[in-house]
């Protein structure tokens, strides 16, 4: 993917070209670039998706007569409600009619596919269309009144689906990348999982922050986003290629990658391995770093000066670009420390943590996070000893589950994602307290 | 702990750190000519000026005891603030963070805000340009978090506090809430009630939140929101589950003292980890033992004891023994009975510890905290036909965002004249 050029415009809430939307079919859920080359399927028509643009997020989109136009309703009102269904439903306890004799070979619908197409040609849709079909099923009677209201809905969403243009948003890329069935890409993290990640992390706007993420970038641009464009995010990057897809498909503005740059990864366990060697550390308490991004209300104070001057070489206000450090570049970003240290590896050797520790502050936060139990549980293990490096490690999973909330049918979804992840957190301990 | 520079110089008079002893967490202002006091030993603050955050702090008493001295973060804070209230945890935080798309800028309003706990995760994370509304209905309660924002560093420019009961029937946002809102989180009795406000407070694709304990409110807040025409509303239960990490042998005639920890000698020094991350509360009772030396200064941990002692077993064990194992081993053609008779001589060598990790060991698991919902406002009175073409939903309330088109940064109310179905007039 090109770095820059394209849509580098400010978030309105509506889209453009070169952005990234999810369009989402009753929930199924598909990335796509909004540009010349790219089309999206709308109930089975294929249109260019540079018919987005100007489409507000979260929008409702259709196609009427091979272009794209927004349908202004909710997306529970193009389902259709079945409010007699629904209130029924609310005051039932029924559970007289069962499917007891019901006697399922495929012949209880009267209607023919070809019969509902000629339907739809003539106009028929929705909640109208659904309920016509209900009405030719032999078996939609003997059905109890929440098995009815779920037949209808069911039905609704095959005959006029939904679809939804939706925000990218690191919680709804991770649902997407899930749906697709290809959670490798972004390190299996779920939505809960990356929120926790993100919360350890203690990652905020101004922060100086040290990532390492060998999946698309995901986690670098959820990072980027909560920083704002203010602060300083250093990418070590494991392979040449820098990951930052997940920046791009996050739509970050250009203020957002102002603060993005990059280093090989080698070229940061060089120069902390140097520090190392030289007794030189970050923990030496010092001036008030004013990095450009300094909240509003921090009092700057005199003796910071050298820091702001070396803070400011990495600052750089151009399009969707970041900037690639040199070796000795690097080495002055690392000698500055940070105050988070965020690695999201399919592989995390305690090697490597243990070096990329050094470059945090004296009580910054480390989250690492993994797929496996295993690596961080050594990783872990190894952290909890008297004098390591850092503080208060502990091995954490999170366990989410959603529910389907409805009137007397309230219940967890039959079906989760299933990796959960592990994260590792804690805080570095100052050097000087650090024994070998 | 509104200072995101904050770990880039040493602690100074008047900043807020967070006192790790091991077992608890305290938060302390530090102030000179003072002295600290805890169960760990008795601290003077004016040694901690000048010392990097997160330095081990000695106890000047005979108790020889010691202290980490961490930076505040959201999550330490609260797990050291004085409860008045039940507070949220970590992973119900994060989600709702996460899920609100909380960042730089968004606004946001909440209510309760109890110990004022989340209000410091999102304060946190709307800063420095957002601003957080929050509501509180009990008045010494209000006045005591207000107190320590203040004292925290989030001022009146991204932080307001009001006291005033948000279910109340004559209660609108309008004049309080100066800006239409990007998410609103609520944590109350019944907050079904609150819903058709939050409707005319949220701008088009706000996003609304409630955390309740019991399945029951949240049906009723669903039905509310379905009535008053919010979408997309999903459902959420989220658990942290810490795992106790430490080492396990193959068999099970591991030498003693060596796979499993030593109950606690001292109650100076228990384990950290358990009471700072160990949100889901698994973890919180986990303790840590002296070490193997009996050192003053132990600051060995339940997972480590195990590795520290083994290897000093195993050379005590094995040199004596292996030679004799070896020479029987050599003797009989049974390779099975060779094994069996190393086995026998060096079983600290032979069956070397590995890692493992179990879920939170040793204390009772939390459950559940609540539910947590999640909705959409779309905006326009959300009323199909009502609203002109092109004002649809716009989920998601995004850091970095201006604000949404439809709702162009539409003030909520201008010198109080605004009534709560403002939005809905759209």
């Amino acid at each position: 993917m090109a770095d820059g050029d394209d849509a580098a415009v400010q978030d309105d809430g509506i889209v453009h070209e070169g952005q990234w939307v999810i369009v989402a079919t009753n929930g199924e859920k598909r990335l796509v670039k909004v540009d010349a080359t790219n089309r999206v399927y709308i109930d089975h028509a294929r249109l260019p998706a540079l018919g987005l643009v100007g489409v507000p997020f979260g929008a409702i989109v259709t196609s009427a007569g091979g272009n794209l136009a927004i349908d202004d309703r909710l997306a529970e009102d193009v389902t259709g409600t079945f409010a007699e269904w629904a209130r029924a439903a609310e005051a039932s306890s029924e559970m007289q009619r069962t499917n007891k004799a019901l006697f399922d070979d495929g012949t209880a619908q009267s209607l023919s596919a070809a019969e509902i197409a000629t339907l739809r040609a003539q106009g028929m849709q929705g909640e109208d269309l659904v309920r016509e079909i209900a009405q030719h099923s032999a078996t939609f009677e003997g059905k109890s009144t929440f098995s009815q209201h779920k037949y209808l809905k069911k039905k609704a969403r095959k005959y006029t689906p939904v679809v939804q243009v939706l925000r990218p948003t690191p919680v709804e890329l991770c649902e997407t990348y899930a749906q697709l069935g290809k959670l490798d890409k972004i390190l299996e993290l779920r939505a809960d999982s990356l929120a926790l990640l993100l919360a350890r992390s203690n990652v905020r706007a101004g922060a100086r922050v040290l990532v390492v993420d060998t999946g698309i970038g995901l986690v670098t641009g959820a990072l980027a986003q909560r920083m704002a464009g203010l602060g300083s995010l250093l990418v070590a990057h494991a392979r040449p290629h820098v990951p930052l897809d997940g920046v791009h498909m996050l739509n970050t503005p250009p203020d957002g990658w102002a603060a993005i740059s990059a280093a090989p990864l080698d070229d940061v366990r060089t120069a902390l391995e140097d520090m190392a060697a030289s007794g030189a550390h970050v923990s030496a308490p010092r001036a008030f770093d004013s990095v450009a991004a300094a909240p509003a209300g921090a009092a700057a104070t005199a003796e910071g000066a050298p820091a702001v001057a070396a803070a400011a070489t990495l600052v750089r206000s151009a399009g969707r670009s970041f900037r690639r450090l040199s070796p000795a570049e690097t080495a002055q970003w690392l000698a500055d420390g940070c105050d988070s240290l965020v690695i999201a590896m399919s592989a995390t050797t305690p090697e490597l943590v243990r070096t990329l520790v050094r470059a945090l502050r004296p009580s910054g936060s480390v989250a690492v996070y993994n797929a496996c139990m295993q690596p961080l549980a050594q990783l872990t293990h190894e952290l909890a000893r008297d004098g390591s490096p850092v503080m208060n490690a502990q091995m954490c999973e999170s366990w989410a589950r959603e529910y389907q909330v409805l009137p007397n049918r309230t219940h967890p979804m039959m079906t989760n994602v299933l990796p959960t992840g592990y994260v590792l957190s804690g805080f570095a301990r100052p050097r000087a307290d650090v024994r070998a | 702990m509104n200072d995101a520079a904050l770990l880039g110089r040493p602690i100074r008079a008047g900043d807020l750190v967070v006192i790790d002893d091991g077992d608890k967490l305290a938060p302390l202002y530090v102030r000179p000519g003072t002295l600290y006091n805890n169960r760990a030993g008795c601290f003077r603050h004016d040694a901690l000026i000048g010392r990097p955050f997160g330095h081990r702090a000695a106890s000047v008493d005979k108790r020889g005891g010691y202290v980490h001295v961490l930076a505040p973060t959201p999550e330490l804070w609260s797990l050291s603030l004085s409860h008045r209230t039940q507070i949220l945890y970590a992973a119900d935080v994060a989600t709702i963070v996460a899920r609100l798309g909380i960042g730089p800028g968004s606004r946001v309003v909440e209510a309760g805000t109890g110990s004022g706990a989340l209000s410091t995760s999102l304060v946190t994370a709307l800063s420095p340009h957002g601003h957080l509304t929050t509501f509180e209905f009990n008045e010494q309660r209000c006045a005591y978090a207000e107190r320590e924002f203040r004292a925290n560093g989030f001022g009146a420019d991204i932080l307001s506090c009001h006291h005033a009961d948000v279910c109340e029937a004559s209660f609108a946002f309008a004049p309080l809430v100066a800006h239409l809102a990007d998410a609103a989180i609520f944590d109350l009795p019944s907050p079904w009630l609150v819903v058709p406000k939050a409707a005319a407070m949220l701008k088009c694709g706000g996003r609304f939140c409630t955390f309740s304990p019991c399945i029951e409110q949240v049906n009723r807040t669903a039905a509310a929101l379905a009535a008053s025409r919010f979408s997309g509303t999903r459902v959420f239960e989220v658990l942290i589950r810490s795992h106790d990490v430490g080492s396990c042998r193959p068999t099970d005639e591991a030498p003693r003292g060596a796979s499993r920890p030593k109950p606690p000698t001292s109650r100076l020094r228990d384990s950290g980890s358990g009471k700072v991350a160990g949100t889901a509360g698994a973890a919180a009772g986990r303790k840590r033992p002296r070490d193997e030396h009996g050192s003053a200064h132990a600051d060995g941990c339940a997972a480590n004891a195990a590795p520290a002692a083994a290897p000093a077993a195993a050379p005590a064990a094995a040199p004596a023994a292996a030679p004799a194992a070896d020479v029987r081993a050599a003797q009989q053609p049974d390779l099975l009975a060779a094994l069996r008779a190393r086995d026998a001589a060096a079983p600290a060598e032979h069956a070397a510890p590995c890692v493992g990790a179990r879920s939170g060991a040793g204390s009772v698991l939390r459950g559940h905290t609540g539910y947590l919902l999640f909705s959409v406002w779309p905006g326009g009175g959300a009323r199909a036909g009502a609203r002109p073409a092109g004002l649809t939903a716009a989920p998601s309330a995004v850091p970095m965002a201006t604000p949404s088109a439809c709702a162009a940064a539409a003030p909520v109310g201008d010198g109080g004249a605004q009534t709560d179905g403002v939005e809905n007039g759209h």
